[in-house]
């Protein structure tokens, strides 16, 4: 009998604690998704400018992103680019974070025409 | 159950973890208004307050040793800083690496004698002066008031940027407008 509570409390436990590592994971995922919608507000507070509204420059020598122009990169070396700067571009590390980052990178990824 | 209590705890960590970076940033400052009076930690030098440097312009460029532009800016901000007396216009760095020692580090290297003060945390770069991206520089008027906020690189040993500045000191600061 007391082996049977045992077990059954262990089980119990265990279940539980699957269930908990399933609910966070439910929770986390859709967060950490690139959102290119909260993307569009960051890009219009920080980048829009001197990048333009639909990613059309407004300063000479920057891509212009309507033609998916410094955009061939991945997500990673674009994160890194808009984190420590390079010539022209600021750089945001400390002050986006990099969710909102990739989040901009997925909406200039949208403004390819 | 202690198990269970412990997957509550890390299960309302990794909840709160994602928001732990999203402090929002103060509005930025308009050029016209009374600088902060900022409390500075010195970076290779004692510490100071944006008001004991009253009397005089100060060109103040907040930086990062990781940021690539803020790298370029500050050859010629001690070029800059070398050009005037400090009497009149004192140029200073405001340094957010979070490890001090590798920015003494760079500053050695790259031969940077200016008074820097550094905000590891970045507190006062965002919280106080909000800033919006790195570099960011603040040229700041003998009485307190914030002239100008220029975000990004600028060649500020440039003949245009050291004639703008020194009209400001002849008592023409409207040059610093072309900046």
């Amino acid at each position: 009998m007391r082996k049977m509570m045992i077990r059954q409390r262990i089980f119990g436990e265990r279940t539980s604690g699957l269930l908990l590592l399933l609910l966070c994971s439910l929770v986390t995922l859709p967060v950490m998704a690139a959102n290119p919608e909260q993307g569009a507000k960051v890009y219009s507070k920080n980048c829009k400018n001197c990048h333009g509204v639909a990613g059309v420059a407004q300063l000479p020598g920057l891509p212009d992103f309507s033609r998916a122009q410094g955009v061939m990169k991945s997500d990673n070396d674009l994160l890194q680019f808009v984190r420590n700067g390079s010539g022209m571009m600021p750089a945001y590390r400390g002050l986006l974070s990099d969710r909102d980052i990739l989040d901009v990178i997925a909406y200039i990824r949208t403004l390819r025409r | 159950m202690i198990c269970v209590r412990h997957l509550y705890c890390l299960m309302a960590l990794t909840l709160l973890l994602p928001a732990c970076d999203q402090v929002p940033p103060a509005d930025s400052l308009n050029e016209g208004q009374l600088f902060p009076a900022l409390r500075l930690s010195g970076l290779d030098r004692p510490d100071t307050t944006i008001d004991e440097l009253r009397g005089r312009w100060v060109v103040m460029n907040v930086w990062a040793s990781w940021c690539g532009p803020c790298r370029e800016e500050l050859g010629s901000l001690q070029q800059l800083a070398d050009t005037f007396s400090g009497r009149e216009l004192i140029v200073i760095g405001l340094n957010v690496d979070e490890d001090i020692h590798v920015a003494r580090e760079f500053m050695r290297d790259q031969s940077i004698s200016f008074a820097n003060y550094s905000d590891p945390d970045m507190f006062i770069a965002r919280q106080l002066l909000g800033i919006r991206a790195f570099p960011d520089t603040f040229v700041i008027a003998p009485d307190g008031t914030l002239w100008r906020s220029i975000s990004g690189e600028l060649d500020w040993a440039s003949e245009r940027v050291r004639e703008a500045l020194r009209q400001a000191i002849a008592g023409r600061p409207e040059a610093l407008t072309t900046l």
